[in-house]
């Protein structure tokens, strides 16, 4: 496999929690989203204390870059705190959805582990165009 | 119960209309005095006719006093999806980020997923990306790439 495939957006919130507990990232979700009024959320799981953290309510992309910069400080995460530098260099957000090689293995796409609040905005952009392209990705033979 | 109306009821009531915009009466007047004369007509109708009859004409841009929340949705061509595809190249990383339908991403991908883009950053519609393609290079096998 030579490439990895994710989706991009600069009006929906989403963020990308590396080395945290389940526990930890739903509470920081929780958190985010009654703080800044994002009325609902999915997390996703990328692998072993990696989470994906999508939030329903479309923002303007300077309203994404602070609350996601605002997440980043409030996880007390190294991690996180790149992920938020690379995403405010390219002016969008990016989260995985293909597979992607780890080591000598192979890390599966994310999958869906906890929703909550409203799903019909940005969760159902992201769910659908996901499914896409997991169907193109399985097609091509490329993940 | 309504009155259908009879053709000459029809002209009587064109020229009453004609009449009273000449007297520069308002569309309200002239309705109560067509209802008095037992020849009201719907509100909608009897502006447009008035308008007519005063000479106003046409505003430019009617959608524009549309309030928003009765405006018909604009079509504004395929909505755009993006996909970032990235890899690396020698241990460098490259992501093209692709826009467009999915027919166009598809195709796109047939392509992307093979060769990397020349740039290290590249974003462009899936119709153009291979303007943007490096097709002498391909993408390492194993790449150690951060989303």
């Amino acid at each position: 496999m030579a490439i990895v495939v994710g989706l991009s957006d600069n009006k929906t919130v989403m963020c990308d929690l590396d080395d945290i507990s389940f526990k930890k990232a739903k509470d920081l979700a929780f958190l985010t989203m009654e703080h800044f009024k994002l009325e609902g959320f999915i997390i996703l799981k990328s692998s072993n204390k990696h989470y994906h953290v999508v939030f329903d309510k479309p923002k303007r992309w300077s309203e994404v870059i602070s609350i996601i910069a605002w997440i980043g400080i409030i996880a007390k995460n190294e991690n996180v705190w790149k992920w938020v530098c690379m995403q405010a260099i390219k002016k969008f957000c990016t989260l995985r959805v293909g597979p992607k090689p780890d080591g000598e293995g192979l890390k599966p796409s994310p999958k869906v582990v906890y929703t909550y609040g409203s799903q019909n905005r940005q969760i159902k952009w992201f769910l659908s165009m996901r499914r896409r392209v997991l169907r193109m990705v399985k097609r091509l033979n490329v993940g | 119960m309504k009155r259908k109306l009879s053709e000459e009821d029809i002209q009587q009531r064109d020229k009453l209309i004609r009449h009273y915009a000449e007297k520069r009466y308002s569309a309200n007047q002239i309705q109560k005095k067509l209802q008095e004369n037992g020849l009201g007509m719907r509100r909608k109708e009897l502006l447009a006719r008035v308008r007519e009859a005063k000479g106003v004409p046409k505003k430019p841009k009617p959608e524009v006093h549309v309030p928003i929340k009765y405006r018909k949705a604009e079509k504004k061509g395929i909505p755009a999806k993006w996909i970032a595809v990235y890899g690396s190249v020698d241990g460098t990383s490259r992501r093209i980020e692709l826009a467009g339908s999915g027919k166009q991403l598809y195709k796109a991908m047939l392509d992307v997923a093979k060769h990397p883009p020349k740039k290290r950053f590249v974003q462009c519609s899936a119709t153009e990306v291979s303007n943007y393609l490096d097709y002498q290079t391909l993408w390492d096998e194993r790449p150690k790439v951060k989303s």
